[in-house]
């Protein structure tokens, strides 16, 4: 169907209008969960799906670069303590891309220093800073929804 | 005996005088007036006889005499045994004779010398002139000298300690046990647990004793253990993060609509979740400042505002038991240097015990007041109280009370733990008073001059 249309556009039969409804996809808001624990990233997929996001998974920082930059998510959950790339790096090689610069970042850590990490310049430029065993999926939720508007 | 005796006395002297006279004077005569005779042969046998018999008789008298004649060597009976004070071996109160002292002292000394050679401490004596007298074994091996190169030296020739880096290592301690650092013979160091005493007799010092042992073995037990319990404490988060939210998901309907019943199971799985997030919370931050990682960060605070944000914390997680809290002060409070990121633990502890450990309806009171050298908060409730029996275990590790521990209340014992620490961190202090049924009153001073700010990698756990 796509092929046809992109056809009878490029031959000037067929005006590129944009059609909202046609691709539903399009408007659900796109999160990236960068987190190596199965059990949470599922529970957190569950969650944004119930709620109707569109939910890209990776398991360390380097997948994480890879798929921030293939998916284009409209915000990003980040675990810290993770193989291969942690989260603390991933942010900031993430922050040197242009496109990427200003994307809402939740770090997502029960890694403890949460008030050392909020007060550091380390962690780029991060939007939120929340302790995963203190908080609630519904909250979690609230705070990504907040920083979406 | 007494006739024999007297008889002796006299055959023995005067008999032999008698007799040898007679036979003199037989022998003269005889000698003069017959000189070529047999008799004079006869005569001096019995002579001889005679003499003999008086020898006898004499050595009888001599013998018996003796028997009643005291010893050459010891002292007459009337001069009373010398008591000699010596500080260790104690000399038997007896008739002193010359032959027994020795051993016994002697004795006592071998006994002693074996002692202090195979304890295991390092064992260093010295004199009032600061010179070396003794060095047991385990001080030769501690140190590395011999006791024959260490024994008449100066002690700080021997036994020196490295102040530089047992300050270092003590500015990131608590400070509880603070170790100092003892120089080896080879300048390598060890961390050492040191006594010292002297001794001596009435005012008279004779010498000091140090005893010190090697204490590194110690310090990696508790490193280690330290490390454990942080280590499991961070693997355990991500499990209880992963019940805590599923549980919500299932309460919030997020897989279809509870029954009641399923409702209230997943409630209870849910707050035992917090519980133990809680405690594991607790164990990080008593591991946090065991390992002395704690940053101080004072800034000048309001108490009073501090304690009431926390009151209405509390307030709130306690709202069931419908408490009564107030917050009242006794006069101008200053502010003060604080860090208030650690006193809002201490405050948060104690307020929390107290709405725990009390009855619904009570009264539960903050008044603050001011000394000329401290602020002084007084936290009380008409609670439970804590038994008079367990008043000295209150602030250790994992104590609960024993009236507490089997009313069902949960607790993990970490709490009045942890908050001592904050409160020595804050050069302040805390005590309390309470009556078992009655009630508990705690008090917190904080000095006016502040809380020193310490370099620190990590802070507390909220």
């Amino acid at each position: 169907m796509d092929i046809l249309k992109n056809l009878q556009i490029a031959l000037g039969l067929k005006e590129n209008v944009i059609d909202p409804t046609a691709n539903p996809q399009q408007s659900q808001n796109k999160i990236l969960i960068v987190e190596d624990e199965l059990l949470l990233s599922n529970a957190l997929e569950l969650k944004f799906k119930h709620n109707n996001f569109s939910v890209f998974k990776a398991m360390n920082g380097q997948i994480g670069l890879e798929m921030a930059q293939s998916n284009k998510p409209d915000i990003i959950l980040l675990d810290l303590m993770m193989p291969v790339m942690d989260g603390k790096e991933m942010l900031h090689k993430l922050r040197e891309l242009p496109d990427f610069k200003y994307l809402p970042v939740v770090v997502l850590t029960n890694a403890g220093d949460v008030e050392n990490m909020k007060q550091t310049k380390m962690y780029d430029n991060a939007s939120a800073f929340l302790i995963k065993s203190n908080v609630n999926p519904d909250e979690i939720l609230q705070v990504v929804n907040d920083l979406l508007k | 005996m007494k006739r024999l005796k007297r008889m002796a006395k006299i055959f023995g002297t005067y008999f032999f005088t008698i007799c040898s006279t007679i036979l003199i004077a037989f022998l003269l005569v005889d000698l003069l007036l017959f000189p070529q005779q047999n008799t004079t042969i006869s005569l001096m046998s019995i002579a001889g006889l005679l003499i003999l018999f008086a020898l006898t008789v004499q050595g009888i008298y001599l013998l018996h005499k003796n028997q009643h004649v005291a010893p050459v060597n010891a002292l007459p009976v009337n001069i009373p045994p010398v008591k000699v004070e010596v500080p260790i071996p104690a000399v038997p109160e007896k008739e002193v004779t010359f032959e027994q002292p020795i051993s016994i002292i002697e004795k006592d000394k071998l006994r002693y010398e074996a002692i202090l050679s195979y304890i295991g401490e390092g064992l260093v004596v010295i004199d009032t002139h600061g010179k070396i007298i003794t060095f047991n074994k385990a001080a030769e091996s501690l140190l590395g000298w011999t006791a024959q190169e260490a024994i008449g030296k100066d002690l700080t020739e021997i036994f020196n300690i490295d102040y530089k880096s047992s300050i270092e290592e003590n500015r990131h301690s608590i400070g509880r046990k603070s170790t100092l650092y003892v120089i080896k013979k080879d300048t390598t160091k060890f961390p050492a647990a040191i006594t010292t005493t002297s001794y001596g007799h009435g005012l008279k010092i004779f010498g000091t004793i140090t005893l010190f042992r090697d204490v590194t073995a110690e310090q990696n037990n508790d490193k280690m253990k330290n490390e454990f319990i942080s280590l499991a404490s961070h693997q355990l988060r991500t499990p209880l993060a992963a019940i805590k939210w599923y549980s919500n998901m299932l309460i919030s309907g997020d897989a279809g609509k509870l029954l009641p019943e399923q409702k209230e199971y997943a409630d209870n799985i849910y707050t035992s979740t917090e519980r133990m997030i809680e405690l594991v919370s607790s164990l990080l931050n008593i591991t946090r400042i065991e390992s002395g990682r704690i940053m101080v960060e004072p800034k000048q605070t309001e108490i009073k505002k501090l304690i009431e944000e926390i009151v209405k914390e509390v307030q709130i997680r306690y709202s069931a038991k419908k408490q009564k809290f107030s917050v009242s002060t006794e006069g101008a409070i200053l502010d003060i240097n604080i860090d208030p990121k650690l006193i809002r633990q201490v405050f948060l502890n104690l307020l929390t015990n107290a709405a725990k450990y009390s009855p619904g309806n009570s009264k539960i009171e903050v008044v603050i007041s001011m000394t000329q050298t401290d602020v002084v908060t007084k936290v009380s409730d008409n609670g439970y109280g804590i038994p008079e029996k367990e008043r000295d275990k209150v602030f250790d590790k994992f104590y609960r009370g024993e009236n507490m521990v089997n009313s069902g209340n949960e607790g993990t014992g970490l709490g009045l733990y942890m908050v001592k620490d904050i409160i020595e961190l804050s050069q302040g202090k805390i005590w309390f008073q309470s009556k078992e049924g009655q009630g508990t009153t705690f008090w917190v001073t904080l000095p006016i001059s502040g809380t020193q700010p310490k370099m620190g990698v990590i802070t507390l756990e909220t």
